[in-house]
């Protein structure tokens, strides 16, 4: 599989003869931020905004997800039509790539497959696009993510000098999209490293996570949390734009005898999120769901599928109305561990 | 050959003191009005919340109706007067967002009014019909046509059934 | 750093080491490019972040009602802040004793007219300022109402397109204090969760309604919604509508009750058959 390069002025045409085979899901601009989209033409992709203001998540993962229809009388079920074309989904940075990655091993991995987000997920082909510079609520330096490159897209594009962008073909199914485009030559491949070799600056300093389950072990009572959920609000915002979360609702809905049972975005944050039907809610307050967040994403995720259950998008940040941050909330607490 | 006639469905709020006694009188003096309308008794027309006018409108309510005692002569003497000044901002309200103005009406129909109420019904039914089915604020659950065929088909069955039984046991053929 | 901000950190400072105020809830700078956050100081010496400029967003106001047991708090309100302040008073969910109110005059005439753009209904402490918020534009109703019916319903559609329900708005807002939201209640479940656009629409409608005659039009909402609907335009109509019918403004009389908790035998009827 040889690498290519595609002239940064040839996107929507390349984009425009991949919407002849595929549907072709990318950044869109909204307004005011982008999001991602399925494209009528090539020429409405939008790069402006470093990345749209929620993640590819919603692209597996709808927010809204019709599991099946009924009708109440007989019981009688019918699931939703399946995809039938094949999906590019083009413009996805490092981080929300690691996002992926990670709600596939909590849908995919293990006895038991989501078969609605295995089927939007096996149907679409991935296009990573490497960051030029990062953004003030960037922080994937601290989860071994490379900003330029990412093995889990089927063709990751760099961009180098002279309004290229440097093709890497990583998987068969990439190949096939970039059969048209030129092939990279030594020079291209020089640029690339050149650009690897430069450094990115993050406006903060690297956290250091792998202390974080110690550090973290004897907190749970501390009074540090308080503090830290003072401010917050206990919205959905950072839970939604993360491409890492990953809690659902499911619930039926009804009309004169038919209905549905849908699948919606849920948050650990909203205070009925652990409502049981006795009555009982073990996390009343802010506070407790606010731990239950942090320890959640940092530990326990870890300690279940392997990965921090983060990405350093930095949408949380930025979302977030009352500027928590939680790389701020990590230094707190690993600066006074006891 | 006729084209089948758009029978809207009105959802109205009656308040129990005046307008469902009004509503009850024209039925014991044999005031006719079309039966388009179904009704749900509240206690006040200050009872009703802008959520119920909305839910209403999203299941499918052609038109909304909310009727009162006459301002001065409410059964908890002031409910209706909160009610009047609610109603004025939601109606205001929705017609500026773009809902069609008619959609929703309100009326004060006192217990006395049986042939008022019968007008004020055919008014209602007559306005809404004019406008057509509504879309706009209602609820879509993208249910497959063929299943929603199939239920249409079960609830009727079931409601023809009932019917049957409710005369058979009454004694009517 | 300007004179209203030195102000500002003295008096907070004073209260704090004289002990008349068990807190000072205000703006400090906050971690990205114009940024600023709730910051929540117990020492004097921590008056020094507090900051007061054109990126103070949040009203602060409804931080009160988590600490409102705990001694009197001093709280940074910027003029449309205090509106809500004023309503919170009368509704009993906050006594005026509890709190310290340092505010700020409003340089800027607010959407319908400047009667109280000189002085806030209440405060403790007034500073001196250079400081706008920008006044939601009575120009855009109005852009609004031109169109034609469809038209109107198509935009409103597509802002609660927007909108991934994540009640941020709702959050953010200090007259949204109930202890179970409508949006919350299962049995019977008023509005359908996610985000279909029928049930987003019923959710704002509602709840703009159940601010009708409270809004005091700080902003919060706008300014917490992460995907920047136009949550301005329901409760800026009402607002309106409140004005020209009861000529009621919320929150600008402390005696003046709230639009819908009262009422004239004389009001407008024209409406109702």
């Amino acid at each position: 599989m040889k690498d290519r390069i595609l002239a940064k002025t040839d996107l929507a045409s390349f984009l425009d003869r991949l919407l002849k085979r595929y549907r072709v899901v990318a950044p869109v601009d909204q307004g005011e931020y982008s999001l991602f989209r399925p494209l009528q033409r090539g020429e409405e992709v939008c790069l402006d905004y470093l990345k749209p203001a929620r993640s590819a998540k919603e692209v597996f993962f709808p927010q809204n997800e019709d599991l099946f229809y009924f009708i109440e009388q007989t019981q009688k079920c019918v699931e939703p039509e399946s995809i039938e074309k094949e999906t590019v989904l083009f413009g996805v940075r490092p981080c929300d790539l690691k996002g992926i990655e990670a709600q596939d091993r909590l849908f995919l991995a293990g006895a038991f497959q989501d078969s609605y987000y295995q089927n939007r997920r096996k149907h679409t082909i991935l296009i990573g696009l490497g960051c030029e510079s990062p953004e003030a609520s960037c922080f994937c330096h601290n989860f071994d993510i490379d900003p330029r490159g990412s093995t889990v897209a089927d063709l990751f594009c760099v961009p180098i000098d002279n309004g290229f962008y440097y093709v890497s073909v990583q998987s068969k199914q990439g190949e096939a999209l970039a059969g048209d485009l030129q092939e990279a030559g030594a020079e291209h491949a020089q640029a690339l490293e050149e650009t690897k070799r430069r450094p990115l600056k993050f406006s903060a300093e690297r956290i250091p996570l792998e202390e974080l389950p110690g550090a973290l072990a004897d907190r749970f009572d501390d009074p540090l949390w308080e503090e830290i959920a003072m401010r917050c609000l206990g919205c959905s915002t950072c839970t939604f734009v993360c491409p890492t979360c990953h809690c659902f609702d499911i619930t039926d809905e009804t009309h004169r005898g038919v209905g549905r049972r849908v699948r919606t975005w849920d948050s650990c944050a909203a205070p009925k999120f652990t409502l049981h039907a006795s009555g009982h809610n073990p996390r009343t307050s802010n506070i407790q769901r606010m731990r239950q967040r942090i320890l959640h994403k940092f530990s326990f995720f870890k300690d279940n599928q392997g990965v921090i259950s983060c990405t350093g998008c930095g949408r949380c940040v930025a979302a977030c109305p009352v500027n928590l941050d939680i790389r701020e909330v990590l230094s707190e607490l690993l600066a006074t561990k006891t | 050959m006729s084209e089948k006639k758009f029978e809207p469905k009105i959802v109205a709020f009656l308040c129990n003191w005046c307008s469902y006694a009004g509503a009850d009188l024209a039925g014991i003096g044999r005031y006719q009005y079309p039966p388009n309308v179904r009704v749900i008794r509240v206690p006040c027309s200050g009872r009703v919340d802008p959520l119920y006018i909305l839910k209403a409108l999203q299941n499918g309510a052609d038109g909304v109706l909310v009727s009162g005692c006459h301002p001065g002569d409410c059964h908890y003497i002031e409910g209706n007067y909160f009610a009047r000044r609610k109603f004025a901002v939601l109606k205001n309200l929705l017609e500026f967002l773009g809902l069609e103005e008619g959609r929703v009406q309100f009326s004060w129909v006192s217990a006395a009014e049986g042939e008022r109420f019968s007008q004020v019904i055919k008014e209602v039914t007559e306005s809404v019909r004019r406008l057509g089915p509504a879309r706009r604020m209602v609820k879509n659950m993208a249910i497959p046509e063929p299943l929603l065929k199939e239920a249409e088909e079960i609830a009727t069955r079931l409601e023809q059934d009932a019917a049957c039984s409710q005369r058979a046991g009454s004694g009517q053929s | 750093m300007s004179d209203c901000e030195t102000r500002l950190r003295q008096v907070a400072a004073e209260l704090l080491s004289s002990g008349q105020a068990a807190r000072v809830i205000g703006y400090g700078p906050g971690t990205l490019p114009e940024r600023t956050r709730p910051v929540f100081l117990t020492k004097p010496e921590e008056t020094i972040v507090l900051v007061y400029n054109e990126h103070c967003r949040n009203n602060l106001v409804s931080y009160l009602m988590r600490v409102k047991e705990e001694g009197k708090s001093a709280i940074v309100c910027r003029p449309n802040d205090v509106r809500t302040l004023v309503s919170l008073i009368q509704e009993q969910q906050i006594e005026r004793e509890q709190v310290h109110v340092i505010t700020f005059t409003a340089k800027n005439a607010d959407s319908n007219g400047a009667q109280d753009a000189a002085k806030p209904a209440l405060f403790d402490t007034l500073i001196e300022t250079e400081v706008e918020f920008p006044p939601a534009a009575q120009a855009e109703l109005e852009l609004f109402i031109d169109k034609p019916g469809d038209a109107r319903w198509e935009a409103f559609k597509a802002e609660m397109e927007k909108c991934i329900r994540c009640y941020a708005c709702r959050n953010a807002c200090p007259m949204c204090y109930c202890s179970e939201c409508f949006v919350e209640r299962s049995v019977p479940r008023w509005v359908g969760e996610g985000s279909d656009v029928s049930d987003t629409m019923v959710f704002h409608i509602t709840r703009a309604m159940h601010l009708a005659g409270r809004c005091g039009e700080c902003n919060a909402c706008v300014e917490a919604c992460p995907m920047n609907v136009d949550l301005k335009l329901i409760n800026r109509k009402i607002n309106s509508d409140l004005l020209e019918l009861f000529g009621h403004r919320a929150g600008v009389d402390p005696e003046a009750p709230a639009a819908l908790a009262t009422f004239d035998p004389n009001d407008y009827n024209d409406f109702i058959k």
